[in-house]
C-alpha cells in the first residue's frame, strides 16, 4: 500500500534545526495493523503525519499505491487524503460547537455526498461504535472514551481504507483504552489498514508489527507471531 | 501595584500588535473625527455670544402675511420699523440700529470696484464693540461723508499705506459722494453674523428713492438690531408689535398687522436657530454632527470591546495564573481597566496628532477657522473625560467577563471558555456598527441623489449658455441699457439677449396681489417680472397659449397707473398663475381680464412653467409685464466659448460706461451655488460615514482574525477531513454575513424614515421609492466590505497546513 524510501524530515526554525526523521525506510501493506513506538520526541507523530499526508517530507520518496506523493501540493494531498485516510488523535479533536452526529458527518461533508445518504451512513456508523443514543449531544457532555469512539466513527464513516491513530488511548483510562483497541482490532479484521502510535506495550500487542523509532531512525521492527 | 498593571498592560499592547493597532487606530480615527466635530460645533455655536450686552440684544425679522403659505421669516425688513419702535417703546429700548447693505461703485482714482458697504445708524456703536486700530470710530458717524473701514478693506485698497484721510468716491442709486476714511477697525470675528467691511452713517435723504431702499413697509431693506434697557422685557415689545404695525403701516385696505408681522430673536441665538422656512437650522445640523461624533467614538469603542472579549480566551491563562497566585477579582478588574484606559489614552494622543496635521485641511473643508489651542481648558477637559468614559466603558465588560472565570477550569480544560452572553454581545455590537454604517451610507447616497436631482431637473428653461450681466440700471449704464442690449445682440456669438427685472437665482423676487376680480380677499400673492419681447426666446421657454409680447405693438407696453387712475395693461402669465387664477386651461385665460389690486390686466399669452426662482422653492405663479427698457439685468443666450462671450460683452460695456463695474454670472453657476449648503453637507456626511465604515471594517478584520485564531483547531480538523480553502473561507464569510444581514434589516427602515423626513423640506424631491435602491446599494457595500475583510483573513488561515493547527493543543 505504501512505501517510504530514505525519507527525512527536518524542521527549521530561526534558531534550531531539528532532524525529526532521518533516512526512514518502511513499507506497509494493505490490511496490516502496525504499531509505532518510541520515546517522546523521537519522531512518531511526524512519521504518522507524513504517512497521513498532513505534511511533506524534506527528503526522500513516499510511494502511496505506487504514486510518489512526496512533493505533492497541499491541495493534491488533501484530495488523496480525504478518499483514503481516516485520523484518530490523542485529544480526540472533535469540534466543540457541533453535536456528535454533526462531528461525524463532517467527514462526509466535503465529499459530494447527498444529505440523505450522509444521514444514513452517520447513523450506521454510530450504531457500530455504540454511541447512537448520544447523537444529539455535544462533545463536552461525553466521557473521554465516548469522545474517542466518536472520533473513530468519524475516521471510518467515509469508508477509508487506512486509519492513522496518534496515541488514541493516551488520554483514556485503561478500561476505555481497551474498548478503543478492540474497536480498532475489529476494523482491522474487516480489512482496514491501521497505523497506530502508542506508548503502551500492551496496546502495541494488538498490532501484527511494531516499528521502534529512536531519534528519528527506525531501530527495530518486530513481527508478532501470528 | 499600578506600576505592575501598567507594565503588564504595555507588554500586552506590544505583544498583540494587530489587535492593539486596530483598537488604537480605530479609536484614534473616531476620536479625531469627534474632536474635529466638537471644534466645529463649538465654533458654530459661538456666534455673537461675546457682544457686551448679548443678553439684551435682539435682531428683528419679518413675515409678509399676504404671500403663499407657509409664511417665511425674512432676515431683512423695512427701514421704517426702527423709528416706529423708538417712538412706541421709549421705556424699553436703549439703542437701535439699522444696517443697510449696498454695493456701491467705489472709485479710488482709476481703480473702480463694486463692494459691500453698510450704512448704519449711529447707535451701532452703542450696540456693538469695534476694536479701533486707528482714527476715531465716532467720527465716522459724525457726518455723512466719513467712512470707517475694516483692516482687510484698508489693506485691499491701500496696502501698507496709511488709510486715514484717504478719500473714496461712493456711488449707488442717488448717492454720489466723496467719503473720507476716519477710522480703521479690526475685522469682525468670523463667528459673527455681522458683515461690515466698511460703514458710513445712514443717509435718509440720499436713500429716499428708490423708496424700497428704506421707506417701503413691504420691502426687505435693512438688518434691524435692538438693545433693550436692562430690566426691560422683550415680551412687552413683542406684544405691542401688532398695534404698532396697525398704527404706522399705511395700506390701501386692511390693517398693518394683517399684512406684516415683525419678530425679534436674541442675536446670540440668531445664527444657531434662525430659519426662514422649515429648512434645517444650524443647531439641527450641529445636533446631527454631534450624533455622528458619538457614533464614531462608539464604533471605535465597540472594536475595543469586541476584540478584548474575543481575545479573552488567550488571556484566561494569564488570569488563571494570577488568581492562583492570589489576585482577587477587583484587582483583575482594575488591571484590565488600566489597560483599556491606557489604550484609549494612546488613541486620544494619536487623535490629537492626527487632528493637528489635518486641521488646516478640515478648516478649509468646513469653511471655519478651526484651531487646536493647547491652553484650551474645555478641549482638554473633554479629552480627558472622553478617555475615562470610553476607556472605562470599553474595558468594563471585558474586565468583568475575563476576571470572572474559575482558574481551575481554565488550567485543566482545553475548551473555549466563551460564555454565550459574550458571543451574543459581540454579535449585537458588530450588528450595531454595520447598521450605523449602512444608515450613514444611505443618507449620503440620498443627499447626493437629491442634490443631483434638483441641479439636473428640467427647470423649464435652458439653463446652459446663459450669461447674466447684472445691474444694467447702475450708474452711467442706466440710460444706455437699451443700447447695450442692442449692441450685444449684434455680437456674433450671441443668439439672443433680453432685459428683465429678475433672473434665475439672483435673489430678487418682487410680487403683488393678483386675482380674477378686484376684491382684495380673492387675490393672491404672485411674482411680477418686467420683461422685454425677447425674454422667452432667450430663456427658451415655450408658449402654452396665446402669444408673446410684440416689440412692434405699443399697446402691449406697460403704462404706469394708480388705483385712482387705472389703465388696462396687457400681461402674460405662466401656466401656474393661470391655474391659480381659476382658469381651466391656459387657452381659457387668453383675452380674460384679471386684476392687480383694482387695476385691470388683459391676458395676451400664457407661457409654460419655468423655475426662474430659487430651484429649492416651490413653483411660483408669475405675471409678466412688457417693458422695453426697465430691466435691471441683461440675459445673454450665447453659443461658443463662455470666456469669449464675457470678453466681448465686457468690451461693449466698457465702451458705454467705463466707470461702472461690469458684473456678470452664468446662470448654471448661480443655480449650482444655491446648493452649496447641500453639497457641503453631503461632503461632510460622506467623509464621516467613510470614517465610520473604515473603523467598523477594521474591527471586523480584527474579529475575523481572532475568530480564525480561535477556530484554528476546528479549521485544522475540517481540513484534515477534506475541506478545501474555499470551503473554509465560505464558512467564515457566512459566519460574518449574519450580523450584516441583521444590520441591514435594522438600518433600512431607520434610514428610510429619517431620509424621508429630511426630503420633506424640499418641494422638488426625489421619489421615496428611490431609497430602496439606495438601501440595497448601501447593504451591498456593507456586505462587500465585510466579505473582503473576512475573506482575506480567512484565506490566510485556511491556506496553512492543517497539521500546524493540530500539533500544539
Ligand atoms: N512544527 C515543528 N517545528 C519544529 N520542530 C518540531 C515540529 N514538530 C515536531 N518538532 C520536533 O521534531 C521532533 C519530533 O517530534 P514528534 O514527531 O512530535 O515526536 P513524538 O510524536 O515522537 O513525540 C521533536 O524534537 C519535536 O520537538
Ligand atoms: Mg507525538
Amino acid at each position: 500500500m505504501l512505501k517510504m524510501h530514505n525519507l527525512s524530515k527536518i524542521y527549521r526554525t530561526d534558531e534550531v534545526e531539528t532532524i525529526a526523521l532521518n533516512n526512514v525506510n518502511i513499507e506497509i501493506n494493505s490490511g496490516e495493523f502496525v504499531a509505532i513506538m518510541g520515546p517522546s520526541g523521537c519522531g512518531k507523530s511526524t512519521l504518522l503525519n507524513i504517512i497521513g499526508m498532513l505534511d511533506n517530507p524534506s527528503e526522500g520518496d513516499y510511494l502511496f499505491f505506487d504514486e510518489n506523493v512526496a512533493r505533492y501540493s497541499e491541495a493534491k494531498l488533501a484530495n488523496i487524503r480525504k478518499r483514503h485516510i481516516g485520523f484518530i488523535f490523542q485529544s480526540f479533536n472533535l469540534i466543540d460547537e457541533l453535536t456528535v452526529a454533526e462531528n461525524i458527518e463532517l467527514a462526509l461533508l466535503y465529499h459530494d455526498i447527498a444529505a440523505s445518504e450522509r444521514r444514513d451512513r452517520v447513523a450506521a456508523v454510530m450504531d457500530k461504535v455504540g454511541i447512537a443514543h448520544r447523537a444529539k449531544h455535544m462533545p463536552s457532555q461525553l466521557s473521554g472514551g465516548q469522545q474517542q469512539r466518536v472520533a473513530v466513527a468519524r475516521a471510518v464513516v467515509g469508508n477509508q481504507s487506512m486509519i492513522l491513530a496518534d496515541e488514541p488511548t493516551g488520554n483514556l483510562d485503561s478500561a476505555h483504552g481497551q474498548e478503543v483497541m478492540e474497536m480498532l482490532q475489529g476494523l482491522n479484521e474487516e480489512g482496514t489498514t491501521i497505523v497506530m502510535v502508542t506508548h503502551s506495550p500492551a496496546h502495541a500487542d494488538y498490532a501484527r508489527r511494531t516499528i521502534n523509532l529512536f531519534d528519528g531512525q527506525v531501530v527495530t521492527e518486530n513481527l508478532r507471531a501470528a | 501595584m499600578l506600576a505592575n498593571y501598567l507594565r503588564s498592560a504595555i507588554r500586552n499592547i506590544a505583544k498583540e500588535r494587530l489587535y492593539s493597532a486596530i483598537n488604537i487606530g480605530g479609536l484614534a480615527v473616531g476620536l479625531m473625527a469627534a474632536f474635529l466635530i466638537l471644534l466645529f460645533v463649538r465654533f458654530e455655536l459661538s456666534y455673537d455670544k461675546e457682544w457686551a450686552n448679548a443678553d439684551r440684544l435682539y435682531r428683528m425679522d419679518t413675515s409678509f402675511l399676504t404671500g403663499p403659505e407657509p409664511k417665511a421669516r425674512l432676515r431683512r425688513l423695512s427701514g421704517q420699523l426702527q423709528a416706529a419702535m423708538l417712538s412706541t417703546f421709549p421705556e424699553e429700548i436703549e439703542a437701535a440700529a439699522r444696517l443697510r447693505a449696498l454695493e456701491p461703485t467705489i472709485r479710488d482714482g482709476d481703480k473702480v470696484t463694486d463692494e459691500l458697504v453698510q450704512w448704519a445708524d449711529a447707535d451701532l456703536l452703542k450696540i456693538f464693540q469695534f476694536r479701533v486700530l486707528k482714527g476715531d470710530m465716532k467720527a465716522a458717524f459724525g457726518d455723512k461723508s466719513s467712512l470707517a473701514v475694516s483692516r482687510t478693506f484698508a489693506e485691499n485698497h491701500f496696502g501698507d499705506a496709511d488709510p486715514l484721510g484717504r478719500v473714496l468716491n461712493l456711488k449707488v442709486y442717488n448717492l454720489d459722494r466723496d467719503y473720507r476714511i476716519v477710522a480703521v477697525y479690526e475685522d469682525l470675528p468670523r463667528n459673527s453674523e455681522l458683515d461690515i467691511p466698511a460703514v458710513a452713517l445712514m443717509d435718509e435723504e440720499a436713500f429716499a428713492e428708490p423708496h424700497w431702499l428704506l421707506r417701503n413697509w413691504g420691502s426687505t431693506s435693512v438688518e434691524q438690531y435692538v438693545l433693550l434697557k436692562s430690566g426691560a422685557s422683550w415680551s412687552t415689545i413683542q406684544a405691542g408689535m401688532p398695534g404698532l404695525l396697525d398704527k404706522f403701516v399705511e395700506t390701501r385696505s386692511g390693517k398693518g398687522s394683517s399684512f406684516l408681522a415683525m419678530n425679534g430673536m436674541k442675536f446670540s441665538d440668531y445664527h444657531a436657530h434662525f430659519v426662514t422656512l422649515d429648512e434645517m437650522s444650524v443647531m439641527a445640523k450641529m445636533q446631527i454632527l454631534i450624533a455622528i461624533a458619538v457614533v464614531l467614538v462608539l464604533v471605535g469603542a465597540i472594536n475595543f470591546v469586541n476584540l478584548a472579549t474575543a481575545q479573552a480566551i488567550r488571556r484566561t491563562r494569564e488570569v488563571a495564573l494570577r488568581k492562583v497566585l492570589g489576585a482577587g477579582r477587583p484587582q483583575l478588574i482594575v488591571q484590565f481597566l488600566t489597560e483599556s484606559i491606557l489604550i484609549t489614552l494612546i488613541a486620544a494622543m494619536l487623535a490629537v496628532v492626527l487632528l493637528e496635521f489635518s486641521l488646516p485641511a478640515f478648516a478649509e473643508f468646513l469653511d471655519a477657522p478651526l484651531e487646536l489651542s493647547y491652553d484650551d481648558g474645555v478641549f482638554w477637559a473633554s479629552l480627558i473625560a472622553t478617555v475615562l468614559v470610553v476607556g472605562g466603558l470599553a474595558g468594563f465588560y471585558p474586565a468583568f467577563a475575563i476576571s470572572g472565570s474559575r482558574p481551575g477550569r481554565i488550567l485543566m480544560a482545553n475548551k473555549s471558555a466563551e460564555s454565550r452572553g459574550t458571543i451574543i454581545l459581540r454579535q449585537v455590537l458588530v450588528t450595531f456598527q454595520f447598521a450605523v454604517s449602512v444608515i450613514l451610507i444611505v443618507s449620503t447616497i440620498i443627499i447626493y441623489g437629491q442634490t443631483w436631482f434638483v441641479t439636473n431637473m428640467d427647470p423649464g428653461y435652458d439653463r446652459n449658455n446663459l450669461l447674466v450681466v447684472q445691474g444694467v440700471d447702475r450708474g452711467d449704464m442706466k440710460d444706455k441699457r437699451a443700447t447695450l442690449r442692442d449692441k450685444v445682440r449684434k455680437l456674433s456669438m450671441v443668439r439672443a439677449a433680453s432685459m428683465s427685472s429678475e433672473t434665475p437665482s439672483d435673489g430678487n423676487n418682487s410680487g403683488g396681489n393678483f386675482g380674477p376680480t378686484p376684491v382684495r380677499d380673492e387675490q393672491i400673492n404672485m411674482g411680477e417680472i418686467w420683461i422685454d419681447d425677447a425674454f422667452f426666446d432667450t430663456y427658451r421657454i415655450e408658449m402654452a397659449a396665446g402669444r408673446n409680447f410684440s416689440g412692434t405693438n405699443e399697446a402691449d407696453e406697460f403704462q404706469d397707473n394708480t388705483d385712482e387712475n387705472p389703465v388696462e395693461n396687457r400681461v402674460m402669465l405662466n401656466a401656474f398663475a393661470a391655474e391659480q387664477m381659476g382658469f381651466a386651461s391656459p387657452d381659457a385665460a387668453i383675452g380674460a381680464l384679471v386684476y392687480n389690486g383694482t387695476r385691470p390686466l388683459r391676458i395676451v399669452g400664457v407661457a409654460k412653467n419655468a423655475r426662474l426662482q430659487d430651484i429649492n422653492d416651490p413653483q411660483r405663479a408669475e405675471v409678466y409685464y412688457f417693458t422695453r427698457d426697465r430691466g435691471y439685468n441683461l440675459t445673454v443666450r450665447f453659443g461658443g466659448s463662455p470666456t469669449e462671450v464675457v470678453e466681448a460683452v465686457r468690451s461693449v460695456w466698457m465702451e458705454l460706461a467705463p466707470f461702472t463695474p461690469f458684473v456678470f454670472t452664468f446662470v448654471d453657476d448661480a443655480v449650482a451655488e444655491e446648493f452649496e449648503e447641500e453639497v457641503q453637507m453631503s461632503r461632510i456626511l460622506t467623509f464621516f460615514s467613510g470614517l465610520a465604515v473604515l473603523i467598523a471594517s477594521m474591527g471586523l478584520y480584527g474579529l475575523a482574525a481572532v475568530s480564525a485564531e480561535r477556530r484554528t483547531k476546528e479549521i485544522g480538523i475540517r481540513k484534515v477531513l477534506g475541506a478545501r480553502v474555499r470551503d473554509i473561507v465560505m464558512m467564515m464569510v457566512w459566519q460574518f454575513s449574519r450580523p450584516v444581514i441583521v444590520a441591514n434589516l435594522i438600518a433600512w427602515p431607520v434610514a428610510f424614515f429619517t431620509m424621508s423626513s429630511w426630503l420633506e423640506q424640499y418641494p422638488n424631491r426625489i421619489d421615496s421609492w428611490l431609497m430602496l435602491p439606495a438601501c440595497m446599494a448601501a447593504g451591498l457595500a456593507a456586505f462587500l466590505i465585510a466579505w473582503a475583510t473576512v475573506a482575506g483573513r480567512a484565506y490566510l488561515v485556511a491556506r496553512a497546513k492543517p497539521i500546524n493547527a493540530l500539533r500544539y493543543e
